[in-house]
């Protein structure tokens, strides 16, 4: 039987994920908006790969923590029947989505948009109450 | 180059359209949020927020509030790490008059820099530098920063204090530059021209030129000396590793 320590670490894993999740597809869905507003192409270009790198290191924090408290973490998602190497893959997903937004040409409001929507159709769209 | 951005505190992240180079706070915005190149957020739920006035320009930035009295924290991760950051910021509220408002700015937990207490009239704002501004246009035009404060865990945090708890503290905006110190931050003492005596407005003063690898060597020794330096600018720039020449008068 799980324990209430294991609820609240699996509550912290899941509450990060999802934020982060739902972050990128929220920022990817503004910058599509901004790019059809006018916005210039090349700041909002430079943006979105500043705001990547940002992401990229928030991942790294949670793979830090997650490793540093491996058993903690395992025991923790396998009270959804998630396992590390399932989490990992979806870790390895946004870290190679934000890289390809970083190797991305973002000059011109057409590529700036076809890569928010790349993002879009990359990144998991977690259904949630709010 | 230090990372920059401003943080426009608000209710609704569309009440008004973001000058270049700012984003939105809302009150709701939790640790970790990322946008416009940073993560950031409220480690503690504020009391609220607020949108206020509209002006279409760079003004925007004081368009709303975020409010509270029990100090929240607001945490900016600083691109980079560990650095110098400059602050800018913008204590107050167009939509009406506040007593007793305080922010301090924190390296994570400690403090350094605080603003107020200060009451304040509509539309009047306390600016980096503790002086009030008494508009939106005085502000955009005439605010100062507080320079070179030391960011050693690479996490800023701005609090909002309500001293006595009676009263609410209302930040409209934040703006952070931030310059890390990286691996390659070179900071060293390049060299120093011949003393010179100089004779200014009767005086007689002996004046040299030290040149400085490394901006926070060189805005370390502008703070330290101010009164005698005469200027401190980039000679040759590389990618914030620049050569600095700085006069020095005694």
């Amino acid at each position: 039987m799980a324990t209430l320590e294991q609820f609240g670490v699996l509550l912290q894993i899941t509450d990060q994920t999802f934020r982060l999740v739902r972050n990128v597809r929220g920022n990817a869905t503004a910058y599509i908006a901004r790019a059809n507003a006018g916005a210039d192409p090349v700041t909002l270009g430079a943006e979105m790969k500043v705001d990547a790198d940002r992401f990229l290191e928030r991942l790294d924090t949670l793979t830090q923590i997650a490793l540093r408290n491996q058993t903690m973490v395992q025991n923790a998602l396998g009270i959804i029947g998630v396992t590390l190497a399932q989490a990992n893959t979806l870790k390895n997903g946004l870290v190679a989505t934000m890289n390809h937004v970083k190797a991305a040409t973002l000059t011109t409001a057409q590529q700036c948009i076809d890569e928010a929507t790349f993002v879009l159709g990359d990144v998991p769209n977690y259904e949630g109450l709010f | 180059m230090p990372s920059t951005g401003g943080f426009n505190f608000r209710a609704t992240s569309g009440f008004v359209t973001d000058p270049a180079g700012t984003t939105y706070v809302l009150d709701t915005d939790t640790y970790p949020v990322t946008r416009n190149g940073f993560t950031f957020g409220w480690l503690d739920t504020p009391g609220g927020g607020r949108d206020r006035t509209t002006f279409s320009d760079a003004r925007d930035r004081m368009a709303g509030i975020n409010f509270g009295q029990a100090a929240q924290r607001f945490k900016v991760d600083l691109p980079g790490g560990a650095g110098t950051t400059d602050v800018r910021l913008a204590m107050g509220d167009a939509g009406g008059a506040q007593t007793q408002m305080q922010v301090k700015v924190k390296d994570n937990t400690t403090v350094r820099l605080t603003i107020g207490p200060h009451d304040t009239a509509t539309s009047n704002y306390y600016d980096a530098s503790d002086t009030v501004r008494t508009s939106e246009t005085d502000w955009i035009n005439n605010n100062a920063a507080a320079t070179g404060l030391s960011m050693s865990s690479g996490v800023l945090v701005a609090t909002l204090e309500g001293p006595g708890g009676v009263s609410n503290t209302t930040l409209a905006h934040l703006f952070v530059s931030h310059t890390a110190a990286g691996a390659g931050d070179t900071q060293e003492w390049i060299g120093q021209f011949p003393v010179m005596r100089r004779r200014d407005e009767g005086n007689v003063m002996y004046c040299t030129s030290l040149l400085l690898r490394g901006w926070r060597l060189a805005s370390w020794f502008a703070r330290r000396t101010k009164a005698r330096v005469d200027t401190l600018r980039t000679w040759i720039g590389d990618g914030g590793q620049g050569f600095e020449a700085v006069n020095v008068c005694t």
